[in-house]
Order: structure tokens, then sequence, then C-alpha cells
């Protein structure tokens, strides 16, 4: 019986975000100590199924289809916290027992909602799973950029104002008296985002009520909340990661993505291939293949300001795993305000870690992540009985 | 951009990434496979760039490097990076090898110690591959029906289509390098291996078909000082760039075990 810690790395999930999931899980797979742990994929299908198999280490595997599909073993986590992480397969054997799989720590590497926002770390906590990156309530705040707003207002770091605009309950268009409202508190040209999505999925310029009485609909069929910023001229953004190290929170190396127009779309973070036009290939190499500059030469104030503030938000929700904490700055003033956080980055942000002050491999930080989830789980409070002595008011 | 070195009186075409060489700085030399051009292992190589001094060989035949004037072996080969090397400064110096690279890496630290403070070896080539008595027959009576059709084939094209269709498939694409191919492919470097003092880390893909793990095995009771670490789900070439993060993860804990 192998010694090494069997470590289940999900990825894919109901999420606009499920390519690019599987590429940053399959990266994150190959690149697990395998001197230290033993991983496996667990691949969770559009539809929402659990997969297990060994095909699913093969890129070439994706997305299976109804024919490789046969070839995996769909499965269930159990929920029991006594079976401590164990994927059941759906369909029991025709001779009784059937083979399990058991799970020591997960690694969840989902993207966007179911996954990325907590619902899935909140089942790794009903089944008593250890499991690595932020904690459930961290990242149901984060994955909502409204939310988000809001807890960086309690502790004043700076960012842009929004205005959130909300799914009809009767369907996709906006009622006349919401019109309206817009109207008359947004200033037009906006940045229109999905709140609850990342990978700048949805994300465009809006110059006037028109546009987005066009746009909204098409976003509303992936995200029930969207928010509108101000426009910011001469925008730059600046990307950094934070994490616990032993001596207190830790961050990455700065990355600024380059761009080709007034927005980072999806298309530019994941399908440019060193500036030439994007291309949807089985090949793409996620957040790792968008043109970048990392540690760019930047004013050492601002600098100073995305470190101080990205750990500053880190610390807040007590944080764990590796967050990329997004920002947007002025070329011209300067000035600059924190955009959004990303509970599971793409491709982990492991570039942004290996360009940092120490050289810091992929596998050193999925080897710290795995760590911190064992010293998390190992550390979370557990009774026999989970009632106190002095709220128990039936017999024992 | 790819420099160049003329020494033994031949060309020999190189990268330098990082840290120029110096005598206060530890250098890495990457040696490619074969087919394969320096810039298979610039991936790799381009994570110790921040640290390092790092000098990417396009081995003579193989991309920028024209072709040996005459059939070298691995000990040529060495020879010859081995007498440039000895001109450039270094602190400390590590060969990371793949495949073929690793050949060459072995004969250097073998025969130049001085040059080499550390081997690190991936999917190393150079001992024949122990086989089942099944798979011996099958090769036995492969190169046997090869070399009876070569006789009765009457055209040189007919015998290179032969060449292709029973050789292997570096051999059936070295073209003008094959002579050098099968001088190298023979080369059994038991012998040698046993002779290298310096530090050796070995690792090889679990799926590797071409340098299975077994050789693996053997070397690491062949060197003296020898690591082994065995990468599920790599085979011989994809472990350079779905294995790149372990790779380079085990490159740097080998470096700070020899304190370099």
């Amino acid at each position: 019986m192998s010694s090494k810690k069997r470590v289940a790395v999900f990825f894919g999930g109901i999420s606009p975000e499920h390519d690019i999931s599987v590429i940053s899980g399959l990266q994150a797979l190959h690149a697990i100590d395998t001197v230290k742990y033993n991983p496996f994929p667990v691949y969770i299908s559009r539809d929402g199924t659990w997969f297990v198999g060994e095909q699913l280490f093969d890129k070439s595997c994706y997305i299976p289809d109804v024919a490789m599909c046969k070839k995996l073993t769909p499965v269930r986590l159990s929920l029991d916290p006594k079976d401590k992480g164990v994927l059941f397969p759906v369909h029991k054997s025709v001779f009784g027992s059937s083979k399990h799989y058991t799970v020591d720590i997960a690694l969840p590497v989902f993207h966007g909602r179911i996954g990325e926002d907590g619902s899935i770390q909140g089942v790794f906590e009903t089944a008593g799973v250890p499991y690595a990156g932020m904690r459930a309530m961290a990242s149901s705040i984060f994955m909502d950029k409204d939310v988000t707003k809001s807890l960086l207002k309690s502790i004043n770091v700076p960012h842009l104002g929004c205005h959130v605009v909300k799914k009809p309950i009767e369907g996709l268009l906006l009622r006349s008296r919401e019109i309206e409202q817009i109207k008359s508190a947004v200033k037009f040209p906006v940045c229109i985002k999905p709140a609850h999505m990342g990978s700048s999925i949805g994300v465009s310029r809006i110059s006037n009520i028109d546009e987005l009485i066009a746009v909204l609909p098409r976003i509303f069929t992936y995200d029930n909340k969207v928010i509108l910023e101000p426009f910011v001229d001469n925008a730059y953004e600046l990307n950094i990661s934070v994490r616990n190290g032993p001596e207190g929170i830790v961050t990455s190396a700065i990355e600024k993505p380059l761009r080709h127009s007034d927005l980072l779309d999806f298309k530019q973070k994941y399908l440019s291939e060193n500036g030439k036009n994007g291309v949807k290939t089985a090949s793409s190499q996620g957040m790792i293949s968008l043109t970048r500059e990392v540690n760019p030469a930047i004013d050492s104030h601002v600098e100073q300001q995305i470190r101080s503030w990205a750990c500053q938000v880190f610390d807040v929700v007590d944080g764990t795993g590796a967050p990329r904490i997004d920002f947007i700055a002025d070329a011209q003033s300067n000035e600059v305000w924190l955009n959004e956080v990303n509970p599971t980055p793409g491709s982990l942000a492991f570039f942004l870690w290996e360009q940092a002050a120490t050289l810091t491999t992929f596998t050193q930080l999925l080897d710290d992540l795995l760590t911190e989830a064992v010293m998390l789980f190992d550390g979370s409070s557990t009774h026999e009985d989970p009632v106190p002595l002095e709220a128990r008011i039936l017999k024992r | 951009m790819m420099n160049e070195v003329s020494t033994m009186g031949h060309p020999l075409s190189y990268r330098s990434l990082g840290l120029p060489s110096s005598d206060n700085t530890t250098q890495l030399v990457w040696g490619h496979g074969w087919m394969h051009t320096h810039s298979a292992l610039a991936p790799l190589a381009d994570f110790f760039s921040r640290k390092y001094s790092n000098i990417l060989l396009d081995f003579p035949g193989f991309g920028s490097s024209p072709m040996p004037s005459s059939v070298w072996g691995t000990r040529q080969y060495a020879d010859h990076v081995a007498s440039w090397l000895q001109t450039v400064p270094k602190q400390s110096r590590v060969w990371v090898g793949h495949s073929f690279g690793c050949r060459v890496g072995i004969q250097l630290a073998a025969h130049y110690p001085e040059l080499i403070d550390g081997l690190f070896l991936i999917g190393a080539a150079g001992l024949p591959i122990k086989r089942s008595i099944l798979g011996s027959a099958k090769i036995k009576s492969k190169i046997f029906t090869y070399k009876l059709l070569k006789r009765i084939v009457p055209t040189t094209a007919l015998r290179e289509k032969l060449g292709a269709y029973f050789g292997s498939r570096d051999y059936a694409t070295a073209g003008p390098m094959r002579p050098i191919f099968s001088a190298v492919i023979r080369e059994d470097l038991s012998d040698v291996a046993k002779t290298v003092e310096c530090p050796v880390f070995l690792v090889y893909g679990e799926m590797d078909t071409e340098t299975p793990v077994s050789m693996g095995d053997a070397f690491s009771k062949l060197f003296r000082r020898a690591t082994l670490v065995r990468l599920p789900h790599f085979g011989h070439v994809d472990i350079l760039s779905d294995g790149m993060h372990q790779l380079r993860h085990h490159l740097l804990h080998f470096m700070k075990e020899c304190s370099l």
C-alpha cells in the first residue's frame, strides 16, 4: 500500500469557464510532485457528472465524447464525514462491491460558478475532505464582484464604484422603469461585467444605453447580475498573487497583461498566442499563453500600494490558497483601484510565482497549497459530540 | 539568438540564457535529444534564467550546427564540447541532458570530471534495453527479415523505404546523420558510467518505451552517486512538456542538494 497521499484534482464543471478549467486542471495534475503524492483527475462534465479514469490524464481525451464516457467511471463523493472522502462508483458492480477511490486531499481547479464560488468547497467541508485553495466563505465573497466591492469599501481599499443591474424575474429584458433608473444613475461610457464570472467573459465597453439594452439579454443567459463600472481611459491592468508563507503573507511577481484593444476579453486572455490572432486550439496553455509583461517597470509607490492592498484583502478573509488579485491603474494619474479577486486563477497563476523574488516552481507551489490544506483540516476543531455541554438539551 | 564558436575545427552553435558566464555563476549546460535542437529544452531552461547562466547547445548535425565531417560517436561529441567548455568561465556546472544529450553528458563527466559538477539526466540512453525472450526474438526476426530483403531489393530508393519500414523512427528520419545514429545506438556506456564521480540525478517517464525505466534502474547501479526518480504518465518526449514542472522542481532541488 502506497504511503503517498492521494490528491484528487477536480476540474471541468458546470461553468462558462469549463474549458479553461480543464486546461488549468491538467496543468496542475501533471505538475504535482509524484514522488510525494499520488494525483488523479476527477473530471466534472458540463452536465455535472463526475468521472474518474486513467484516460483523463490524456489531453486528447477532452472533451470526452459518448464513447469515451463509457470507458470512464462515473462517481459520487460520499458526504458522510466518517468516510473521510471516498468516491463511490455510481453504478454498482454486478458482483457486489465496487472499487472506490480514496481522496486524501482535494485540489479544486474550477473557474467561475459552481466550483470557484464556494459551492464545491462547501461540499468538501461537509464530506470532511481536506481541500486546497480559498475557503468557502472567501470564495463566495470574491466570486461576486458587487459583494467584493462592499468588502473593499469596509477596509478602505480603493476600488471603482459600480451600478448593479439584476436579471428581471420575468425574463431577459429590462423593464422601462429600470432603464430610466440606469439612465439617471450611470454616466457612459461604462465597463460592463457579469458579477459572478471570471476570465473576463462578457466584459466589454458600453458607450450608451442602447448598447447596454442590446448586450444585457446575452449576458443574462450566463449570469443573473451585472455591474457597470466607470470606464477608465488610459487604463492598464496589474495582477499579483498572494499566499501564506512560513513567516506571513507573501506576494508574487506582478504581471501587466498586454492587450490590443480597450479591454482584455476572454479571447485575449486565453486564446492569444504571442500576439497572433487567437484561434481556439486544444493546445491552448490557459493564462500562460497570454501575452504579458512580468515584473514590469512601474512606479515604486504603485507597486508598494498593490502589494500592500493585496495582502490586506487576503488577510481580511483569513486568506488561504493563492488567489490572483487584479488591479486597474490609470497610466496618466497613477491612480490604482483593486479590480477583482480570483480565488482560483487561470493556471493557478503559477507563472507569477515562478518569477517571484524566491525561485518557486509550480510543483513547489502545489506542494505548499496541499500542505496548507492538510494543516487547515487538522487544525479544524473536531469533537465527538459537536454540541457543547451548555447547549445539550437531549439525553446523550 | 544563436551564437557560434569553432572548436576542434568544427562549429558549435549555442544559445545563452540568463546570467552571463563568469567565475561566480553556476552554469547549466543543456544537451538535447536525437533529432531535437536546443529549443526542445528552452522552456525548461527558461525558469533557471534569473538565477543561473544557461548554455543551450545545438549538437553538430542538429539545429544550427553543421554535421560532423566524419562518423562521430558520443565520445567525439563530448570531446568537441569539452574543448570549448574548457574556455568558458564558471563557478560550478551541471549538465542537463535528454536522451542522446545524456550520452554526451555521461562521456563528458567521465572523461572531463573537472568540467562537470553534476549530471541531471532525463530519459538517459546509453545502455542496451532489457527485453523479454519474446521481445528479443521479435527484434531478431525483424533484423533478419530486413537484412534478407535488403539483399534482394535492387535499388537504393527501395532500400531506403525498407529501412524506414523496419528501422526505428529515429533511424528512418536520420537522413545523412544515419551513420552517426547507427554508431551511437550501438554504444554501451556501462563502463563509462562506472567512472563518473559527480552526483547524478536520473529521471524517467514510466510510459517511456524508448528509454524505459529499467534503463534507469541499471544506470542507478552503475553510477557511484545516483538518485532515480520515476514520473508516472509521461513518455520519452512529453516528459519535456507536460512533465516540465516536475523536472524543474527536481533540478532545482538537485542543485540545492549539491550546493550549487
